[in-house]
């Protein structure tokens, strides 16, 4: 089957000009990595949850994936055809759509819901045989009165602008999903409400998502499959459940203790990780997940892991893998998509 | 100072052009000395109408009734001086953004050396060195350094242990923790956690920590408040709170926290219903048209308070003491 989207080390730099570097024009500016070879393919039908604190690069990567900042490197593929060019990304545009962050900021306050929802269609200069039906039968397929037609993106609460803003992204029938943090700042109430909504549309739509969030306990029920990034690099991928049950890389395995237990008997006592995510700024050299590590050695100081493919479709960005610990790193093969379903395959990816 | 805290029949009522929003109904809360308090709820059940009037800063179109003692005092019959001269010394607030906490022109040592400003009797060195042995408490080490630094320098969970700080140099005896740590990542998240726990063994106030996130609750509080739609539907021990909960909503909204299921779940379980206006309030239960458990009395008479032991009460027609 040919993936829905797949990025092949995909990297976005940026150069960091500060006001004395461009007045008085000297050295090319230094360059940051703000996503570093990033390599996802996202199957028909799938859900990912795409998993990393701020500063991960995950809204970045998000972005990139549709052509709203531009790649340095690497190569994005949709439905198996390279992603190049302008009119390229315009085609990937009209067949995906994004929910942004914010849901009321992303709803223009000086128009309609009416005219938010059909927006789509004039964008891409799609005929509408009738502008108020189609959009009373958006609004109805995501549960809201026909009667939100008239009303201003202000008039609605947060989980009806959240419904909004599925009914939009939904409009043009896309096969690619991309929601960045669709409940954020909604109570858990209606958290569950919008996820639903967005299950029960996927199973009559079929298109593929991604979520990306920073909520775990949220995206364990809604994703199939977990890719964690960690300073614009993704350090583990693999199903869902297996990760939450047996995480391999120590960054994942913090974040599963970290998220707070809603039983006072089970209260933590000690931190399962300290400190900040560093900036891109400093990338920390080696493994750049080593200046947080609890479980860091010498090895991590000194050499950035190379990604490997274990069995059960998972691969993993770490010297030391938590369920392998202590066995060298093995040499076999350098296309991890070979390896699935192969037992006790060790692969490494590409060295850096 | 550290005193009690008693509400009593508070109710708060915004006049607004559409009529009048009956925010806060009839609460009544107690919290002792070395207690860590807990309000759980979802958007517009009243928590952040709670802690403005707690904090006496509570707008100019709010009406109050019943009472918020302190100590001797009664906090809603005060005058604007002593309000003042309250707030920032006997009463602090963390808020939600620590990002807004802060001036963003003067450096942090310049603001958290305001913030001492009702300590008349020690001078500018000594606020300094108190500054840096409060940072030092909130895990920041390089004291010196932080305080020459402006607060758009600083990262989001530096800032929040920054606020904490600057909230417990004033010697408050009733701490007020709004969303401390829903601006955060999960990581820095459980650090501020940690943090709070670790300063509490030496804190003889009160510390009320207000969220919607049933997991901070239960890794902070010894007791609980729940609230829905402005008022207290259920209140108790933590534990009880948690695992035998009573009022039908504090059970609906313990069960919609997907923390819980460690296997995935077809479907997120959710609460039918949306909360009633606050300017037309339902003559029985607040929670009846959502209540799964609805009966006769509910809709028509307000529920009773059942005492189910000390420390534990509930509002509902259904609860047997």
């Amino acid at each position: 089957m040919t993936p829905i989207i797949t990025t092949e080390e995909l990297s976005v730099t940026f150069a960091r000009r500060r006001l004395s570097d461009r007045l008085l024009g000297l050295s090319p500016p230094p360059e940051f990595n703000i996503l570093d070879k990033v390599s996802l393919a996202l199957m028909p039908g799938e859900t990912l949850g795409l998993v990393g604190e701020s500063g991960s690069g995950k809204t970045t990567l998000a972005r990139t994936m549709l052509g709203l900042n531009r790649a340095s490197e690497g190569e994005i593929r949709f439905e198996g055809r390279p992603v190049k060019t302008q009119p390229d990304f315009r085609m990937v545009r009209r067949k995906s759509a994004m929910m942004f962050q914010d849901p009321v900021a992303s709803l223009s306050p000086r128009q309609k819901v009416g005219a938010l929802l059909t927006e789509p269609f004039v964008i891409r200069r799609m005929a509408m045989h009738d502008r108020k039906a189609t959009a009373k039968s958006l609004l109805a397929q995501v549960g809201l009165p026909a009667s939100f037609v008239e009303r201003y993106p202000h008039e609605l609460s947060g989980g009806q602008a959240r419904r909004v803003g599925v009914a939009r992204a939904l409009a043009l029938k896309p096969s690619l999903l991309i929601a960045d943090e669709p409940t954020a700042g909604l109570d858990v109430s209606v958290q569950g409400d919008i996820l639903n909504l967005i299950a029960e549309l996927k199973e009559e739509l079929a298109f593929a998502s991604m979520i990306v969030t920073h909520n775990l306990a949220m995206v364990r029920h809604v994703s199939d499959r977990l890719a964690i990034m960690y300073l614009g690099r993704l350090v583990e991928t693999g199903p869902t459940q297996d990760v939450f049950d047996a995480p391999l890389h120590p960054y994942t395995a913090s974040l599963i203790k970290s998220e707070p237990v809603p039983d006072p008997r089970r209260r933590r006592e000690s931190l399962a990780i300290k400190g900040e995510i560093p900036s891109v700024f400093r990338r920390p050299q080696g493994c750049e997940f080593h200046t947080r590590c609890p479980v860091a050695r010498e090895l991590c100081r000194a050499a950035t892991p190379s990604y490997r493919a274990l069995s059960g479709n998972r691969t993993v960005r770490c010297h030391f893998p938590l369920e392998n610990r202590g066995q060298e790193p093995e040499v076999l093969n350098s296309a991890f998509a070979n390896s699935r379903g192969k037992k006790h395959d060790q692969v490494e990816y590409r060295s850096t | 100072m550290t005193a009690s805290l008693t509400v009593e029949n508070l109710s708060v009522r915004y006049r607004t052009p559409h009529g009048s929003v009956h925010a806060l109904r009839h609460v009544n809360m107690e919290a002792r000395p070395g207690e860590v308090i807990g309000i759980v709820g979802e958007s517009g059940c009243g928590k952040s109408t709670l802690v403005t009037a707690l904090a006496n800063l509570l707008p100019a179109n709010a009406s109050v009734d019943g009472s918020i003692r302190y100590g001797a005092l009664d906090l809603t019959g005060l005058d604007e001086r002593h309000r003042r001269a309250l707030r920032g010394d006997e009463i602090a607030l963390v808020g939600q953004d620590p990002m807004t906490a802060f001036n963003p022109v003067l450096t942090i040592g310049d603001q958290l050396i305001d913030f001492q400003h009702h300590r008349k009797d020690i001078g500018r060195a000594d606020k300094k060195n108190r500054i840096a042995d409060m940072l030092a408490k909130v895990g920041i080490s390089d004291a010196d350094r932080r305080m020459a630094n402006y607060p758009h320098e600083l990262s989001g969970g530096m800032r929040q242990r920054v606020a904490i700080a600057a909230a417990l140099l004033t010697d408050p005896g009733l701490l007020i923790a709004d969303e401390p740590t829903t601006a955060l990542d999960v990581t820095m998240e459980a650090q501020i956690i940690h943090l709070l726990r670790e300063l509490r063994r030496e804190y003889n106030g009160v510390i009320i920590v207000v969220s919607h996130h049933l997991g901070v609750i239960a890794e902070l509080c010894d007791r609980v408040y729940v609230m829905y739609a402005g008022e207290v539907v259920e209140s108790g021990d933590v534990d009880a709170i948690f695992h035998d909960a009573r009022h039908p909503y504090t059970r609906a909204l313990l069960a919609c926290d997907p923390a819980r299921f460690h296997e995935r779940l077809e479907r997120l379980p959710t609460i039918p219903g949306s909360l009633p206006s606050l300017t037309q309030l339902p003559v029985g239960c607040v929670y009846a048209p959502r209540c799964a458990d609805c009966f006769e009395p509910c809709p028509v008479h307000p529920p009773p308070v059942v005492r189910l032991s000390a420390d534990h009460a509930v509002s509902c027609h259904g609860a047997r003491a």
